[in-house]
């Protein structure tokens, strides 16, 4: 069975009680490199699933990107941050490389929702509201500012809190803030103006 | 429903990572280790001294501005500022290239950077300096010289990036330099040419503080524009940050505004947030450059406006 796999379809608890900590294996992997191994096998359909949200198909290259780049610089992390939105805003930094693709996805997916087939009579309702959401959101994901996107999304699909967005985007708590509060207010406006069609 | 929990169930979603995803990424990582643990064995062990000493000379030089905390809106923790000594970039360009701006510096506690952009974005060039050997992941690399250096020549991988080759040498003891090109600098000839011109001379940091909390330290600075300084407690930061222009809205665009005063600022008026766990200071300093200054509200009103008053902006040349 392939590692990963094993590895996340694991039952929450189930793991040996002596199972390494997320802190203990990247402390051991300065001297011991193999003890990064298991990071990549706790975290990584994790971290793709956020990239893979935000870019598409290219999320598998830069999946294999965001755990060297973390393994390359494992001597320097910080441990309050915690590996996993360590590993987010790592996947985020990188993701910066390819703003233009990550819009154009976003484009491409409000008109992919608007141009979907006419429901059936039962749910019609229901599909309809779906659909002009999912486009509204790619649309106001399309049009927001690059950081406030990163903030936002950093909140909504990988939970992470304001002082982990301050920690692993090396900005201010109170940037985080206001960054989150733009990008909320700009896309409420964004559904709300288009309410009802 | 809020817009964070809309865009959980209908923002944009994809398929799960496949097992030969998977497989592939984690294959690349593993291919890292033995390389890492080799130069893990052979790497010498070295005192950190360059980025270490930098560091801890910026608050601990305290000479004593003397202003003690003086409660003026919630009862505080004691706290004094002290002089601030802002840690110098030790390596220039004897010859800048006429396609490369002045360079804009970021520093991070293994890291000190100078980046020089091209005027077409192309040729960038980034000259850093670290106490301690970079770690160049394994990668194919020949031996140079720079000056009278050994030094190793390797090209980075970048997937879906522009190619970027990178010089590193040890340019005296605990001193590691690295010279990275791109476009017409990422041939090896005009790097190493590049390399040759890099000289000691200190260079001071643009946006600079000059007090602060006894005991804090600068965590790190980005492109000239931001500044951290951060104390021992999670939410002891300080921060600097230069932005475009005047906010007229701060109310609004501050997170959790919840008053605004006008301050006087080195004479001049500056607007002062009180918001829910920091103050937010945004004012005018001599040159005409506007910065936003975030602190703790532990430290009172009079001291902000202390370190707001000592903050300085070198206008950027050419």
């Amino acid at each position: 069975m392939h590692p990963v796999a094993a590895q996340e379809r694991r039952p929450p608890g189930a793991g040996p009680p002596e199972a390494a900590t997320d802190g203990d294996l990247i402390h051991g992997s300065v001297t011991e490199p193999e003890r990064f191994a298991p990071l990549f096998d706790r975290h990584a359909v994790a971290v793709h699933r956020y990239l893979a949200r935000r870019i598409g198909p290219p999320a598998d290259d830069l999946l294999a990107e965001t755990f060297l780049v973390a393994f390359r610089r494992r001597a320097a992390y910080r441990p309050d941050v915690g590996v996993r939105p360590w590993l987010f805003g790592i996947a985020t930094n990188l993701l910066r490389r390819h703003v233009r693709a990550e819009e154009r996805r976003y484009r491409a997916l409000a008109r992919l929702a608007a141009a979907e087939t006419q429901p059936g009579i039962e749910d019609a309702i229901d599909r309809l509201d779906a659909r002009a959401l999912r486009r509204d959101l790619a649309a106001a994901l399309a049009s927001l500012h690059r950081r406030d996107r990163d903030v936002l999304l950093l909140t909504a699909w990988a939970d992470l809190s304001y002082e982990q967005i301050a920690a692993v985007l090396d900005i201010p708590v109170g940037t985080v803030r206001s960054r989150l509060h733009r990008a909320r207010r700009l896309t409420r406006l964004a559904l709300t103006s288009k309410e009802p069609t | 429903m809020n817009e964070i929990a809309l865009l959980r169930t209908h923002g944009p979603d994809a398929p799960e990572a496949s097992a030969e995803t998977l497989n592939d990424a984690r294959n690349r990582l593993v291919d890292e280790f033995p390389a890492a643990s080799a130069r893990r064995t052979v790497r010498p062990v070295r005192r950190r001294t360059l980025l270490v000493a930098a560091a801890a000379t910026t608050v601990t030089v305290a000479v004593g501005v003397g202003l003690a905390a003086r409660p003026v809106d919630r009862p505080a923790e004691p706290v004094t500022l002290v002089a601030v000594t802002m840690p110098e970039f030790p390596l220039t360009l004897r010859s800048r290239p006429a396609v490369l701006a002045p360079p804009r510096y970021s520093y991070e506690p293994d890291r000190f950077l100078a980046v020089y952009l091209s005027d077409g974005g192309a040729d960038d060039v980034w000259l850093s300096v670290r106490d301690e050997r970079p770690d160049r992941h394994a990668l194919p690399s020949r031996r140079v010289t720079v000056g009278s250096h050994q030094a190793e020549l390797y090209e980075d991988e970048h997937p879906a990036a522009p190619r970027q080759v990178t010089v590193t040498w040890e340019q005296k003891s605990g001193r590691w330099v690295s010279l990275t090109g791109h476009g017409r600098f990422a041939a090896d000839g005009a790097l190493l040419r590049l390399a040759g011109d890099v000289v000691d001379e200190p260079q001071p940091i643009p946006l600079r503080v000059r007090v602060a909390p006894r005991g804090w330290r600068i965590a790190s600075f980005k492109d000239d524009t931001i500044l951290t300084l951060r104390g021992k407690s999670p939410g002891d930061m300080l921060a600097v940050q230069v932005v475009a222009g005047r906010d007229p809205d701060l109310l609004h665009t501050v997170m959790g505004a919840v008053e605004e005063r006008t301050v006087t600022v080195g004479g001049r008026d500056a607007r002062l947030v009180r918001a829910d766990e920091m103050w937010f200071l945004q004012t005018e300093v001599p040159g005409g450059a506007v910065v936003n200054l975030q602190a703790p509200l532990r430290l009172t009103v009079e001291q902000v406006i202390a370190i707001a008053e000592q903050v300085s902006v070198t206008p950027r040349g050419r």
